[in-house]
């Protein structure tokens, strides 16, 4: 914003919310700058501040009865508007009662026997409904259903507002679209580990597909439990030549707790690695798989994997360590 | 060279290992020694060693074993200093024959062990320090130790102890009990005739197809899988399923995930913290005092029509606790006024051994089979 572009009617109407230092700070900035060059605004700046001044110096104190005033005359007004719209009968008394909306004049006994007529009702109601008693309120029989608002309506009613967890049955081929995105979202995502596993046991069958792959390579990397992890590295055996599998295999190898795990990363990763063909050297593995079992030599803790590891570096004619 | 347990019988007796000759292979220099040696009918038989052994059967009353070591040398004088030359030694041991091959080789040295054992043996022990342990068929019973490896055994006649350091466990048969332990990776039994016990320490999924007698399973993390059990199941797993196709009795706990069961007789006492209760109750069995716990998740019951039974059924669900029951003789009602949990009761058929579900937040439903 230009001082240029601000006019002083503009300014004016934005001098109280200067002064109470609500503006941005680019329309502070621009203010100000139509400030310095506007006398005439100048001075209804100072009157503003005076304005403010003065209220903060007039303190009023309410009277400690206006609140029981306001809800006297409130309540007033109330039933002089009922009173005129309608003659009240006997069942309009007695809901009145019960839901405790008595013209003010009305004795207070009427109240109280309100309130107990309501908990009667409810308490005898309860106990000889039939069944758990909730199938009557239950909107469309959800699986599972909680309260997460409850705010009063226009009408006089209520609003609630539900969340409800519905079980869908959903079937199809494994080959359906719609079917893998659902299973490839139970395989990451699912809270069970037992449902994990047999998400993924399913997708094993289909890992020759990138998507299924990935999501197996997601299970091996990140799933915490070992047992599902053990089970996409069942899956992904197939596919032990792949890039992305030696990598997530090496990276088992390196940083999985299991000693299981590491155990059989190894015996994949080094499929086909023998006496037989020790010869060729180091060119029958992967340098980044060879690089993968040297650094596994510095941290290995279990004598078996280490011995795998030092044997397979032996086979490749590869050192020990790094240099 | 030939010993007969007389020789054991007056001490240790080294077997003085030949100079093995030294061969190449690719790139590899090869050194193999082996033996046999005769041993009694029933005898047990213990070999301690290094590296991958392979146990087959034999003909005849003889032991016979194969040492091969296989090392990358610049050349067979190298590869001989490398390869130590091997030993073995035979003796008695608290009623078994000992048979010691301990290579006296450099540790970069691959060692194989093959061990052809007679059918009469009673027993085989093998203790490797690291390495895979496989025994094809056999009549007697097995004891297997490794610091690491698998273990994959075919068809054994008798019991089965074994240990691994690291691996899957894989048994085909056993005529006899199992008692089986993994640090870490898979266990999978087909079949038992006696009662089985696998315990996996940090993880690994454990199934068993069928066990004549009780079968325990623990894993650290994974899942249980029990097809069928002559015998009661006890299992528990931090975090997986438990599925029991059928058994005579069950305890499961479970501390994240769906506990499946399927019980002949006996009590039920199942657990689980974060996951569903799935058990079926089979008709015309003798059921008996059972429990099914979930502090978060549903309990699904099934019952047959003609299973009496007692049940108490209460659901601590905050908001709206649900119990839906396909049997009219449960009511449901709460026990108190606002936010009180819900509690079902009732006797099916009469009345029988007590049913107890209890569940803080699901729904528990009792379905008629």
């Amino acid at each position: 914003m230009n001082a240029k572009h601000v006019s002083c009617d503009m300014v004016r109407r934005q001098l109280s919310m200067l002064l109470y230092g609500e503006l941005t700070f680019d329309e502070e900035e621009a203010v100000e700058a139509h400030l310095e060059s506007c006398a005439g605004c100048r001075r209804a700046l100072e009157q503003e501040q005076n304005l403010h001044a003065a209220f903060d110096q007039a303190e009023i104190e309410p009277a400690a009865s206006a609140l029981w005033e306001s809800r006297q005359n409130l309540q007033a007004r109330i039933a002089a508007e009922q009173a005129a719209s309608r003659r009240a009968g006997w069942w309009d008394q007695f809901v009145d009662a019960l839901t405790l909306r008595l013209p003010s004049g009305s004795p207070a006994w009427m109240k109280t026997a309100g309130a107990l007529a309501l908990v009667t009702l409810g308490f005898f109601g309860a106990r000889l409904t039939p069944g758990t008693g909730f199938t009557g309120m239950s909107l469309a029989t959800p699986d599972a259903q909680r309260v997460r608002s409850v705010e009063p309506a226009a009408n006089g009613g209520v609003q609630i507002v539900l969340d409800e967890t519905r079980h869908r049955v959903v079937s199809g081929n494994l080959d359906d679209q719609n079917i893998r995105v659902l299973l490839l979202s139970a395989a990451k995502e699912a809270s069970d580990p037992g449902l994990r596993y047999e998400t993924v046991g399913i997708l094993n069958d289909r890992a020759q597909a990138d998507e299924v792959r990935d999501t197996l390579i997601y299970a091996l990397e990140h799933d915490e439990n070992a047992g599902v992890r053990l089970k996409a590295m069942d899956g992904l055996r197939p596919f032990v030549q792949h890039p992305e599998v030696r990598k997530a295999l090496a990276g088992v190898l390196l940083s999985d707790g299991n000693p299981g795990m590491r155990t059989q990363a190894i015996d994949l990763l080094t499929e086909g690695v023998d006496e037989s063909n020790a010869n060729r050297g180091p060119d029958m593995l992967d340098r980044d798989i060879i690089g993968t079992l040297q650094e596994l030599m510095s941290i290995e803790s279990n004598a078996y994997v280490r011995q795998r590891g030092e044997h397979v570096l032996q086979l490749v004619n590869a050192s020990r360590e790094t240099y | 060279m030939k010993f007969s347990l007389a020789t054991l019988a007056l001490g240790a007796a080294a077997i003085a290992a030949a100079q093995a000759p030294v061969v190449r292979e690719g790139a590899y220099w090869v050194g193999t020694v082996g033996d046999s040696f005769e041993i009694a009918p029933q005898a047990a038989l213990q070999v301690n060693t290094r590296g991958s052994v392979a146990v087959r059967r034999a003909a005849g009353n003889q032991v016979t074993y194969r040492v091969r070591q296989s090392v990358i040398a610049a050349n067979e004088d190298q590869a001989r200093a490398l390869l130590g030359g091997g030993g073995a030694q035979v003796s008695s041991f608290r009623g078994r024959v000992v048979l010691q091959l301990q290579p006296v080789s450099a540790r970069n040295v691959e060692t194989r062990v093959e061990i052809g054992v007679p059918a009469q043996i009673s027993t085989v022990l093998i203790r490797t320090e690291r390495g895979a342990i496989h025994v094809a068929d056999f009549d007697g019973s097995v004891q297997l130790t490794t610091g690491g490896g698998e273990i994959r055994l075919g068809k054994i006649g008798g019991s089965v102890q074994c240990y691994s350091g690291a691996g899957q466990l894989a048994i085909e048969r056993a005529g006899g009990a199992i008692d089986c332990t993994t640090v870490g990776g898979n266990i999978d039994v087909r079949e038992a005739a006696g009662p089985v016990a696998l315990s996996n320490q940090m993880g690994g999924n454990i199934h068993v197809d069928k066990a004549a007698g009780d079968v325990h399973a623990h894993s650290a993390q994974g899942m249980i899988e029990v097809g069928q059990a002559g015998g009661a199941v006890f299992a528990d797993t931090q975090g997986g399923f438990i599925q029991v196709g059928s058994a005579h009795g069950i305890q499961a706990e479970s501390m994240a995930g769906t506990v499946r069961v399927r019980n002949d007789a006996g009590p039920m006492n199942v657990a689980t913290v974060a996951g569903n209760i799935l058990a079926e109750l089979l008709s015309g069995v003798r059921v008996q005092d059972s429990s099914l716990v979930a502090s978060s998740g549903d309990i699904t019951v099934m019952i047959p029509s003609d299973l009496a039974l007692s049940v108490m059924a209460r659901n601590a669900t905050g908001g709206v606790p649900r119990i839906i029951s396909d049997f009219p003789e449960i009511r449901v009602a709460r026990t108190g006024f606002f936010r009180s949990p819900l509690v079902g009761q009732g006797a099916i058929n009469g009345g029988g051994p007590v049913l107890n579900l209890n569940t803080s937040s699901g729904v528990i439903y009792l379905r008629r089979k």
